[in-house]
């Protein structure tokens, strides 16, 4: 196996090469293919440390089969194991364990975090990102678009740090910590946040549609005969739950597509305006 | 800002969104809202391209990209929305109607989403090719050509993108505004307020329907009641301090 590293090298890695590989685990969906999927990506982040861990060319290109396996996971998730191969990688490089464990570990944690991420980060957190950031930029325009931005980074970047940083202390431990998280806990509160948010701005932008589609001035003049603002938000609304309605069925196989909803919601208001 | 300005800023911005949505960092930058935001301060339309962004933000807020299940491009949707808007403006400016702009372009941007989609697995597909490479030879591969496989395609092909919907939109607007402004009103007197009513009406109800599809995406129990007491709530806030929430100033 790798034990081929001289024992005058002390195999821990600097600041400068973990700032390097987290640096790189960004980019770990680049070139994400049916074949390998994220392994170009994990390959890639992982060069740096194996420069410093394996000045062998023949060890070094050992350990890169072992990470161009097929891989796969959330991306912000893809820290912890990052971290954690890299605390198990220092010890192979030593001697202290069998390069098995490290693919043993990556097999072991990917599905886990993969499934994971996706119910937290992009079923819960990123839309509640996106409904309270239509709200703020109903409110404040481009400001409030920034304002959710930053929340929404705040907890990204800082959670991916924490996750490389707890994933290269604890090796196979990590997963008790991010259990420790509670993440499918705050699942359900936060979607129930977003649908929330969503309500609000369908009120919102019902009761003051003027100052949002139409800017004074621009355009054709309103006609004079147009039936009140009450009538038209009611018809409007009326469309809108329609489509609540026609979105309730997506679940079931032969139900109308998103863009269809979408597409003849708008084709219906319209020659109901053009009749009016 | 001159159009040709506007575009090459576009076009750069589509550049650095493609990547950043899927190969680098996904912080969000290039969702709808975002991309909306961004594109009306360039465009010299915040109000409509915030409107077009928050649409769009709803229209994809419960569309996931799970393993190898590809959702459709929501940043195609916003490029090809926003783009197509600004081209029917800078060819025709004050003649066309905001909510009809909005109508239109938010049809277009969730068609080419779909486009987008194909485009999206026909670049995965594409890199499998070095993926078997580096894996036979069990060689790295190089972050330059890392980059030139994974990166540049989706930045070109949203680029192509903005080239293609401001032309479309250029050509749509020359040919609309000529046929709103001199043929309509010789063909009917009455049309012209109706469709502009239809517009509006259209731009309205595309935004609750969008809502409807994000509430249904969300995938929690109670929802909807969530969604109702909150807009009622909202409602009741507005009507108490009215005129406080109205964004543009009046």
């Amino acid at each position: 196996m790798n034990q081929t590293t001289p024992p005058t090298r002390p195999a821990t890695l600097g600041l400068a090469c973990l700032a390097r590989v987290f640096w790189r685990s960004l980019a770990i969906q680049t070139a994400w293919n049916p074949a390998g999927m994220q392994n170009l990506g994990l390959a890639h982040a992982l060069w740096p440390a194996f420069e410093a861990l394996y000045p062998d060319a023949a060890a070094r290109r050992e350990a890169l089969r072992r990470h161009l396996t097929p891989f796969n996971t959330h991306p912000y998730l893809a820290a912890a194991i990052v971290g954690g191969v890299l605390h198990l990688e220092e010890r192979v490089a030593r001697g202290e364990m069998p390069a098995s464990r490290v693919d043993t570990f990556k097999s072991l944690l990917m599905g886990p975090l993969a499934a994971l991420g996706d119910g937290f980060f992009w079923r819960s957190l990123r839309p509640a990102f996106g409904a309270l950031a239509i709200l703020l930029a109903f409110g404040l325009g481009i400001v409030g678009v920034l304002i959710a931005l930053a929340l929404y980074n705040a907890v990204h970047l800082s959670l991916r740090l924490r996750l490389f940083d707890a994933g290269y202390r604890h090796g196979e431990g990590v997963l008790d910590i991010i259990a420790r998280w509670r993440f499918d806990k705050r699942r359900d509160a936060t979607r129930r946040l977003s649908a929330a948010f969503v309500g609000a701005f369908a009120a919102l932008v019902s009761l003051a549609p003027p100052a949002f589609f139409c800017a004074p001035g621009k355009g054709l003049p309103v006609p004079e005969s147009s039936p009140s603002p009450v009538v038209s938000t009611a018809l409007a609304w009326l469309v809108g739950l329609l489509a609540l309605t026609a979105a309730r069925a997506n679940a079931s196989p032969k139900a109308p597509s998103a863009t269809a909803i979408l597409v003849s919601a708008g084709a219906i208001a319209f020659y109901v305006g053009l009749l009016l | 800002m001159p159009p040709a300005v506007a575009l090459l800023c576009t076009a750069l911005l589509a550049g650095f969104w493609a990547i950043e949505r899927k190969a680098f960092l996904q912080a969000m930058l290039s969702r709808p809202v975002v991309v909306g935001a961004c594109l009306g301060l360039v465009w010299g339309t915040p109000c409509l391209g915030i409107a077009i962004g928050c649409a769009l933000e709803l229209f994809f807020l419960g569309e996931v990209n799970i393993g190898a299940a590809l959702p459709g491009n929501d940043l195609w949707a916003s490029l090809a929305a926003l783009t197509f808007a600004s081209g029917l403006n800078a060819a025709a400016p004050e003649t066309w109607r905001p909510s009809a702009l909005f109508a239109l372009a938010v049809t277009l941007g969730v068609l080419f989403a779909r486009l987008g989609r194909r485009a999206d697995s026909l670049q995965e597909r594409r890199c499998v090719r070095l993926c078997k490479q580096s894996m036979d030879a069990a060689c790295r591969v190089p972050t330059a050509r890392l980059f030139l496989a994974g990166c540049a395609p989706p930045a070109l092909m949203s680029m192509a993108v903005v080239a293609l919907t401001f032309g479309l939109g250029l050509g749509a607007g020359h040919l609309g505004g000529h046929f709103w402004t001199h043929a309509l009103p010789r063909f009917s007197a009455d049309l012209v307020p109706r469709l502009a009513r239809a517009s509006d009406l259209t731009a309205l109800a595309m935004t609750l329907a969008a809502a409807a599809i994000a509430l249904s995406a969300l995938d929690v129990a109670r929802a909807r009641l969530t969604a109702a007491i909150a807009a009622l709530l909202a409602t009741a806030i507005f009507v108490a301090t009215r005129g406080l929430f109205i964004w543009s100033a009046t």
